[in-house]
């Protein structure tokens, strides 16, 4: 018992040490100025347009991501809940590719397609549809806010389709039986079920959208919070104003977050679920054609990031042409000879690998301690272990970088630690919740039964416990390690010097680089998408359960 | 708790505790310098010293974030940071530096010191206290694509000004100085070249014809080749860069004749650099006769990088003689009658021209765009022109705004009370404009 | 010879007291029942018995040895989970021979007595099936056949069979008593189905509360039950209450709302003291000059075999029932219907 108690208190130990006390400090660098408590910096910041401008913008580019999504996650949802159509199961997976491409990578390809002389332009030009090329990027807003909406529909669409599915339609056809008429039903009945499951994906949408570093950067847009808050990292000791956006973005994410467990909490809606076939209808053969249009060309849109990415690292010239004009393989060479490439593949595989095990330790410790101990403060841990889910990587870095200068762990000298750190705090949240689950639907009597045999409790985890418990572990650990290796912005923020760079900082450098960077970019991402995919067909293959609902909340 | 002691000690094993020579530099400068640079350091170390030194480079974006990092370095720990050298950026970042008191100081041998001129178009080569030299001479001036221009029937480019001309509105690629300090030499150039009032003429009309404000200086040049926008500011070195990419025949690089100057890019010791001796090394190295012709040599040729070439040029005039180069080379210190250029007035209000350019220009962006679209279609403009080249502080307003500049609460005061002006003075286009209709 | 002897078993969690002062002992050879409603403190009783759970006050002997505070792996006592807690990655062979190979059996051995345990329960031809794969009875079975593999002295099933369907039920309390005559075990059987104790039952603890109530055949506990609450819990019954006006030699009088009832004497019985009486529904005669209720019928739920009829008193008290179809046919449905209780069938509470 008191070996369990031990272990209570170590994890206590690292998070409020790696998580609230990083938090703690930002809030008290924004209220405490001159020893003395006060709200003179957030005047400052407020009196300062291009600051009002960025919050303004932030919020608008949020709520327009969480109506885009929803305009396309919704009706899709929908369909494929409620609907049989051939070639159903063959489309579904189809959605979980836009998730495997991080936008800031897609939009360093896009930029070669929807900039003023890219693909598109080129073609319709062309093909003399256009005289003059259409500035589809705008001033890079419309491009985030493409890239954004196109990178995050599927959550939308994920989270609404888990929605569908666990409400009964008898619910639905119990209003249609007493009268209600098809929007009656939605109103009353659906919408008010699906509502919990809709605000919790809309609220992730919401923050990722508010928070997102890299896909800005790349457009190079600046009236953003995240970029303020990047650039403010620089003058971080002599300029407040970083601490002020970190506390108004932390603030904001707090809020929503505590919405949706609220919300999720208040109406534990689970009328259970009826058998798939039961809730589809079959769809006429006239509205099957425009689907299926539908649907594909969503699709076709939403792989074009992808296809501009591989497009791009591949080619050798591409310049004023619908598609490259030269091809070559060489930057994947490129990829694995030059030195700024190589380090960045091997920190980032170690980071990850390092983050992963630290995950899988802790996650499962922790998953542990939820499920099977009963101290008191089990509340607590539980609450401290899901607050990443709240606390956007740019804050944790901000944090971190502003906690640890000029201490041993002083991300300008060696990030490695606080990387790995980060790393796996981030991810922690997925790897509790699944283990914990796992540890649940594992009735205790499982391992019981092994104790009566004369089983001690290392044989019993070893041969019953662990076998059981690993599949859900290790899918976890597969996204956390590929999630790790995409890890943008406290890769971009942490990493300080070249040969601490993991990968996205790399391809950040290299996007931005003039000559061949772009490509070799390009290529990397290639690599990282298939990384990333291959990692979600392995944890999908690793748990019966729908690889989803990592990316659902509540 | 085994595996855990595994990790820490990879972790451990991680960090580097070799017996190597380190030497650490904060540069601007873009990795294929990088690279180059610090292999044929180590070649040049080797021979003489039978060692290598590993080079680490760091980057927090442009200069001007460099210099911020720096310093917000420095008011935690005064003594030292952990850095070496700060390397790129033009002369001003040193020149205020030194004044800080952040550099250290050291003496060339006198033979090396005697193949560096004094001056190269009327600013120093090098720090009279020995505090900083310059290592290589940069060009500003325009970079433009040929293919967008011929497709839009537009002419190239010859000087800043015609950058602000109507027909180019919406196609100039331009910078933000705060980030990046290549940027910032061109709007001090421009200054310069043109006197305060007619310099900020020039500025606002190129803003108002200006796409967007790139954080980096390559990316400008970047979106000048992608075709985003027709021409941009630009240093010599990445326009010579997308050129050699992406063909002469599709790209073309102009130096504004007698409005542009030709500025070394200097390096300097930062005070407590741990590694003092490498650093002395380094800068031997880089005026040596292969650490200068490295710069201007292509890739793959005798004496020249061996993967990237770097496009710069030499600050020592007897490299130019090379037999090995390609003959022609441009040679900066033969181009006649660049701007008189003051660097004394440039490096002290280096961080005063920035926030000016960020409040009037940057931040306001989208308003200035819509009045100068506004202003390009009015018949009855010139009153609008006027309002529109309105300027909140004169010449003479200046140095009091540097010397009060630390002071961050007068300084925030002063940036939002121009972010205030402009802001009016856009406003007031807009509704003049709404008025004629 | 006991096997088991609990003496003293008190457990609380928090506040709430789980086990008040349990003892009792169980013979070599037997099913011993526990039987009680849900939430009497049971299945805590059989944690503490496994060692999941320790107790908080009380002693714990197995076979003459005390293994209160001994781990439960020790202890070897063989336990059937209700939910069967089978293993789901290990096919049927694995999950049997599992017991034996944490305690070091040769593998020569392992066979055999797997295999042999196997045939015992009839799965020798699901070996290498896995659990999920199986039907319920076919998981209980495993569930029994890993338990018993190790040999135990003694078998814990916590509601082995509340997860089948009634037929099921009935087969395999045939199999589990089958088993046990053949391996000669001594098990603690613990269930809430009055029925499944009574059919099977040789020996029942009744539990209430955390309190062994009563201990006894089922014959013992149906027609004497200690108190109200086995009475009720093991069958119907119909309650009055009343006050003892007269002993005489082996009878009493017990004057109840519904009038004067002779009843048999039981010792300690005083005049005068207040009383609760009770007969069960079938315990009925009619033609009898004593004891004698008369009502109408409220209310009639035909079962088949027989029908239980809810009759109603001028003083409206409803008392149920139970009789034969056959007698049930006699009855005119309008009329008052009279019955009367032997003397000797009344079950008197204090």
């Amino acid at each position: 018992m008191t070996k369990i108690k031990a272990v209570y208190i170590f994890c206590f130990a690292f998070l409020a040490y790696f998580l609230l006390y990083p938090l703690a400090h930002v809030l008290s660098q924004s209220f405490v100025a001159d020893g003395r408590l006060t709200l003179s910096i957030f005047k400052i910041a407020l009196q300062n347009y291009a600051v009002r401008r960025s919050v303004i913008n932030s919020f608008i580019l949020g709520i327009m991501v969480v109506i885009s999504t929803t305009a396309i996650g919704a009706p899709l949802a929908y369909l494929f809940a409620r609907y049989r159509f051939p070639g159903k199961n063959i489309l579904r997976p189809l959605f979980f590719l836009p998730l495997i491409v991080s936008p800031f990578v897609g939009a360093i390809g896009m930029m070669q397609i929807l900039s003023r002389f890219g693909s598109l332009n080129i073609l319709l030009m062309n093909i003399g549809i256009i005289k003059y090329p259409i500035p589809w990027l705008g001033s890079g807003f419309a491009g985030i806010f493409i890239l954004e909406t196109l990178h995050l529909y599927p959550i939308m669409f994920l989270n609404l389709s888990s929605a569908l599915n666990n409400f009964d339609v008898s619910s639905e056809e119990a209003s249609y039986n007493l009268g209600g008429s098809f929007l009656q039903t939605v109103r009353k009945i659906t919408f008010p079920l699906l509502l919990p499951g809709y605000f919790a994906a809309a609220s992730i949408i919401f923050i990722w959208a508010l928070t997102d570093l890299g896909t800005p950067l790349v457009f190079e847009y600046r009236d953003l919070i995240s970029v303020q808050i990047f650039n403010s990292i620089k003058d971080m000791n002599t300029n407040p104003q970083g601490y002020a956006l970190v506390l108004f973005v932390v603030l904001i994410t707090f809020l929503l977050f505590i919405l949706t467990k609220k919300l999720i909490d208040k109406r534990p809606y689970t009328t259970g679920r009826t058998a798939a076939g039961f809730t589809e209808k079959s769809l006429p053969a006239k509205k099957l054609l425009f689907v299926y249009l539908a649907v594909l060309s969503l699709v076709l849109i939403s792989l074009l990031p992808h296809i501009s990415i591989i497009l791009s690292s591949v080619s050798k010239r591409w310049f004023f042409t619908v598609f490259p004009s030269q091809y070559t393989g060489e930057s994947y060479g490129t990829v694995f000879a030059h030195h700024l490439t190589k380090t960045g593949i091997f920190n980032s595989i170690f980071l990850s690998s390092a983050s992963t095990l630290i995950d899988l330790l802790m996650g499962f410790t922790v998953g542990f301690l939820l499920a099977r101990t009963k101290f008191r403060g089990r509340n607590l841990l539980d609450l401290l272990v899901m607050l990443p889910l709240a606390i956007p990587g740019i804050v944790m870095a901000f944090g971190y970088f502003s906690l640890f200068s000029n201490t041993l762990l002083d991300p300008r000298n060696n990030p490695v630690i606080l990387l790995i750190i980060s790393y796996s705090i981030r991810r922690l949240p997925y790897i509790v919740r699944s283990t914990y689950s796992s540890f649940q639907q594992l009735s205790e009597s499982v391992e019981e039964a092994s104790y009566s045999l004369g089983a001690d409790t290392i044989t019993t985890f070893k041969r019953i416990t662990f076998p059981l418990i690993s599949p859900g572990l290790f899918a976890g650990g597969v996204l956390a390690f590929s999630f790790s290796v995409m890890e943008v912005s406290s890769s971009l923020i942490l990493a300080v010097r070249e040969r601490h760079y993991p990968i996205a900082k790399v391809i950040y450098i290299l996007a931005g680089r003039v000559t061949d960077g772009p490509y070799v970019a390009c290529a990397m991402g290639v690599l990282g998408m298939v990384l990333v995919g291959l990692s979600y067909y392995i944890s999908s293959r690793l748990v019966s359960r729908k690889i989803g609902e990592f990316f659902r909340i509540g | 708790m085994k595996k855990l002691l595994y990790l820490s000690a990879f972790l451990i094993a991680m960090t580097p505790l070799s017996a190597k020579e380190r030497l650490v530099i904060i540069s601007p400068h873009w990795e294929g310098v990088r690279i180059e640079i610090s292999e044929s350091f180590n070649e040049w170390h080797r021979e003489r010293y039978g060692s290598e030194v590993e080079v680490e480079w760091i980057d927090q974006g442009g200069t001007s974030d460099n210099v911020k990092f720096v310093e917000s370095l420095y008011s935690k720990t005064p003594e030292g940071i952990g850095i070496d050298m700060f390397f790129g950026g033009g002369i001003s970042p040193y020149i205020s530096l030194k004044e800080k008191a952040l550099l250290e100081q050291y003496r060339i041998s006198r033979e090396l010191l005697k193949q560096i001129p004094a001056f190269c178009a009327g600013i120093p080569n090098y720090d009279k206290d020995f505090y900083w030299y310059g290592i290589i001479l940069s060009g500003f001036g325009i970079l433009y694509n040929k293919k967008v221009l011929e497709f839009l029937s537009l002419p190239e480019p010859a000087t800043w000004e015609s950058l602000g001309d109507k027909m180019y509105f919406g196609w100039v690629g331009n910078g933000d100085p705060r980030h990046s300090g290549s940027l910032h030499m061109m709007y001090e150039i421009i200054l310069q070249a043109y006197g305060w009032k007619k310099g900020w003429e020039v500025i606002f009309a190129i803003a108002g014809n200006t796409r967007n404000f790139s954080a980096s200086a390559s990316a400008v040049a970047k979106n000048t080749s992608s075709g985003e926008v027709a021409v941009s500011l630009c240093i010599d070195s990445y326009a010579l860069a997308q050129i050699e990419v992406n063909g002469a025949e599709n790209m073309g690089f102009v130096l504004p004749e007698k409005l542009t100057v030709i500025n070394p890019d200097a390096i300097g010791i930062l005070k407590g650099a741990p590694n003092l001796t490498a650093a002395k090394k380094f800068i031997d190295y880089l005026l040596s006769y292969e650490g200068q012709l490295i710069w201007m040599q292509k890739k793959g040729r005798q004496g020249g990088p061996e993967k990237y070439s770097l496009n710069r040029f030499s600050i020592r005039p007897d490299v130019y003689k090379d037999k090995e180069l390609e003959a022609g080379i441009f040679n900066p210190y033969s181009l006649q009658g660049t701007v008189r250029y003051d660097f004394d007035l440039a490096s002290k209000r280096w961080n005063v021209l920035n926030d000016l350019v960020g409040a009037l220009i940057i931040d306001p962006h989208r308003h200035l765009k819509k009045s100068w679209g506004i202003i390009l279609k009015s018949e009855k403009s010139s009153s609008l022109i006027r309002k529109f080249f309105d300027m909140p502080v004169d010449a003479g307003l200046q140095r009091f705004l540097w010397e009060n500049w630390d002071d961050t609460v007068f300084r925030n005061q002063n940036i939002n009370q121009w972010i205030n002006f402009s802001r009016e003075k856009f406003r007031a286009i807009e509704n003049q404009a709404k008025f004629y209709k | 010879m006991d096997i088991l002897k609990i003496s003293g078993i008190s457990k609380k969690f928090g506040t709430a007291e789980i086990l008040r002062n349990v003892s009792f002992s169980v013979d070599e050879d037997e099913i011993f029942f526990i039987l009680g409603p849900s939430g009497c403190g049971k299945t805590t009783l059989l944690r503490i018995i496994t060692g999941f759970t320790a107790p908080d006050s009380g002693k714990i002997m197995l076979s003459g040895r005390d293994i209160t505070d001994m781990p439960p792996a020790n202890r070897n006592i063989g336990m059937v989970f209700q939910n069967y807690a089978l293993w789901p990655h290990m096919n049927v062979w694995q999950n049997v021979s599992y017991g034996l190979e944490i305690k070091k059996f040769p593998p020569e051995v392992i066979r055999r007595k797997t295999e042999k345990v196997l045939q015992t329960t009839k799965l020798a031809s699901f070996a290498d099936h896995f659990p999920p794969k199986l039907s319920g009875g076919q998981q209980q079975r495993v569930a029994l056949a890993r338990a018993i593999v190790t040999e135990p002295k003694l078998l814990l099933l916590d509601e082995p069979l509340s997860n089948l369907d009634a037929r099921l039920r009935e087969e395999m309390r045939e199999e589990i008593r089958r088993i046990q005559r053949e391996i000669k075990i001594a098990m603690i059987y613990v269930t809430h189905d009055q029925k499944e104790a009574m059919a099977m039952g040789q020996k029942i603890a009744v539990m209430n509360e955390g309190k062994l109530v009563q201990t006894g055949t089922p014959v013992q506990l149906y027609s004497s039950p200690a108190d109200k609450f086995t009475a009720s819990f093991l069958g119907d019954i119909n309650i009055m209450e009343g006050e003892i006006k007269s002993i005489s030699g082996k009878y009493m009088s017990v004057m109840t709302d519904e009038g004067l009832f002779t009843i048999d004497r039981k010792a300690g019985d005083e005049s005068g003291g207040r009383v609760e009486i009770g007969f069960r529904p079938e315990n009925i005669f009619y033609g009898h000059d004593i004891n004698i209720i008369t009502g109408t019928i409220a209310d009639v739920e035909y079962l088949g075999e027989t029908v239980k009829v809810n009759i109603k008193t001028e003083k409206n008290r409803i008392f149920r029932l139970r009789m034969f179809s056959g007698e049930f046919k006699k009855i005119k449905p309008e009329g008052k219907i009279s019955f009367s209780v032997s003397p000797e069938d009344f079950i008197i509470f204090k």
